[in-house]
């Protein structure tokens, strides 16, 4: 795609670590990220954010070393920035500005002539469909347009390296849609793509590895596939046609490990995820139980960060 | 140097837009009005008495330069300390500083190009005063001394550098606008202080106050009957305030480069 396309790994971080006093935001990371899409999963304070503005040099290390590219970010930040997109948590933009002179500056920050900047920003508000939106103030948009906006920013110049922190906030589904459809895109064409969130299904259906982040640490890195394995246990609740019937087909698995029956269907904690899906339809179908929907009582996040401290303990 | 202009371009356009300019051009018309006025009271005391006409212009034009630096100590200096006040700390309380140290782009560059957008706004509120008064005084009076025109600019612009200079560190200070703007207002209030009040026993001011030089210079400019054209203390005025602003400056740009988002 450009420059920088035999490296073998783009972004490198070494025993790196970020206090606030006597707060430690990211303690000892060291990660290795190829050219794919990597996730960065974590709760609210794991330390997601202030681990990608470390990346992108927007703050700076207490100690360990970052290199993007193979150069040092903190002696080679402009030749770095020039080649890199960022979404950050909060766009920020002056709200007296129109939409099309900011990211003109933008794009002739990056080194493009005038007018190959306005090319440049037109064919990236098209991307995000905020083309008829060019004139108008930053102010006078909503936070989903306005997150569209900061979409439409982060390509321009068509970055080799994309970092996104909480990208999907204030997006509405076709807003997701168009987000994800744009990484693929940027990923097809070579880019690496790393992307924090708190959403792990988000991350689930387009990364390639994920690293699961908890105060301040990496608790693991896994590839996608892999991901499902770690999960030992999950809570689901079963709605059903008949409850009390359900109760008895699923107290036949082994998979399970507890059953309560509710108000409305019942609650199971399951062992194994992949055989649900597989074994309690057809189970139900054989005693003609009509499962009307399986719905988990807890966020996949929860769960994995849940079964991590298992495996540890 | 490319992206240091693009800096500039976007503040000038940011101030533009959010119409800060558009009021302190309204604020100068205004003052200048004021003077069309005074001048005309002028030229109907001179209509009848003819034989004091050069003396009066001169008296004319020395009013108009009192009025300027009022201007300056007033309305215009605060104008520039909200300007100068808000530069850098509405990158952070916006936000956009994230976006820009995203960008290849230097600290120095940002701060270097927001500067030279406050020297603009600085020389154009010096040109547009300076040489209004003295159209002003042309069309009622006739032709003042161009020297006064000269030196009323010298000390506007060298004024006006030196608040813009003091809000500019404050805003280096803080994250918000709201502080910086009122601990700049601060400062430049205090000033007035001692620019102002320029007539009193000069010499006797505390020499550690930066304005101590400013009323020093100004007493120059336009008093020069009371003190020698040779004195040596206009030249260390001039060269303490540039010595302060280049301090402000360095200190300022310093405080924003490690400065954390």
């Amino acid at each position: 795609m450009g420059e920088f396309d035999n490296m073998n790994y783009v972004i490198e971080t070494s025993h790196l670590t970020k206090k606030y006093g006597k707060i430690i935001a990211v303690d000892n990371v060291s990660l290795r990220i190829g050219k794919e899409i990597f996730g960065l999963v974590g709760p609210n304070g794991a330390g997601k954010t202030t681990l990608l503005s470390l990346i992108t040099g927007l703050r700076r290390a207490t100690s360990g070393s970052i290199r993007v590219f193979g150069l040092d970010i903190r002696k080679d930040d402009v030749k770095i920035k020039g080649h890199i997109g960022v979404l950050n948590e909060k766009p920020g933009f002056l709200d007296n500005l129109p939409v099309f002179s900011q990211l003109l500056f933008v794009a002739r920050v990056k080194g493009l002539s005038r007018d190959e900047a306005k090319r440049e920003v037109w064919r990236c508000l098209e991307k995000v469909n905020m083309s008829k939106w060019a004139d108008v103030n930053v102010g006078k948009l909503s936070a989903g347009m306005k997150q569209r906006v900061a979409i439409a920013q982060m390509i321009i110049g068509e970055p080799e390296l994309l970092i996104c922190d909480e990208p999907t906030s204030n997006l509405d589904p076709l807003g997701r849609e168009t987000f994800f459809s744009i990484l693929e895109e940027f990923s097809e064409r070579g880019a690496t793509i790393v992307i924090a969130s708190h959403l792990l299904f988000e991350l689930e259906r387009i990364c390639t590895t994920v690293a699961i982040m908890n105060e301040g640490r990496i608790v693991r890195q896994v590839k996608i596939d892999e991901l499902a394995s770690i999960i030992r246990k999950r809570e689901f609740e079963v709605l059903s046609s008949d409850k009390e019937k359900m109760a008895e087909v699923l107290s036949s698995f082994s998979w399970v490990d507890n059953i309560k029956v509710t108000s409305r269907g019942v609650k199971i904690i399951v062992k194994d995820v992949k055989r649900m899906w597989i074994e309690l339809p057809k189970a139900a179908m054989k005693e003609n139980i009509t499962i009307t929907s399986i719905i988990p009582k807890k966020d996949l996040l929860s769960s994995l960060l849940e079964s991590i401290e298992d495996e540890m303990e | 140097m490319r992206k240091t202009m693009l800096i500039l371009e976007r503040e000038i356009f940011s101030l533009k837009r959010s119409k800060i300019l558009l009021l302190l051009t309204f604020i100068i018309l205004g003052f200048l009005y004021g003077l069309y006025l005074e001048a005309e009271n002028y030229k109907d005391y001179i209509t009848g008495n003819p034989d004091l006409t050069l003396e009066y212009q001169t008296a004319l034009f020395t009013d108009a330069v009192w009025i300027i630096i009022f201007l300056n100590i007033g309305i215009g200096r605060i104008m520039l300390g909200i300007i100068g006040a808000t530069s850098l700390a509405k990158e952070f309380e916006n936000k956009t500083m994230s976006t820009l140290g995203c960008l290849p782009i230097r600290r120095e560059s940002i701060f270097l190009g927001k500067f030279l957008a406050i020297a603009l706004i600085s020389l154009s509120v010096t040109l547009f005063y300076s040489w209004g008064t003295w159209v002003i005084c042309l069309f009622t009076l006739g032709p003042s001394p161009l020297k006064l025109v000269f030196s009323t600019m010298f000390f506007i612009f060298i004024g006006c550098l030196y608040f813009a200079s003091l809000s500019i560190f404050c805003s280096s200070l803080f994250k918000s606008n709201a502080s910086a703007i009122f601990l700049a207002l601060g400062l430049i209030y205090l000033s007035g202080f001692f620019v102002y009040g320029y007539p009193a026993e000069v010499t006797d001011w505390e020499k550690w106050f930066p304005e101590y030089y400013l009323g020093f210079l100004y007493y120059h400019l336009f008093m020069p009957e009371y003190v020698s054209a040779s004195d040596p203390s206009f030249y260390l005025s001039i060269t303490v305030i540039l010595l302060i602003i280049f301090i402000l400056l360095t200190v300022s740009a310093v405080i924003f480069k490690f400065k954390d988002i």
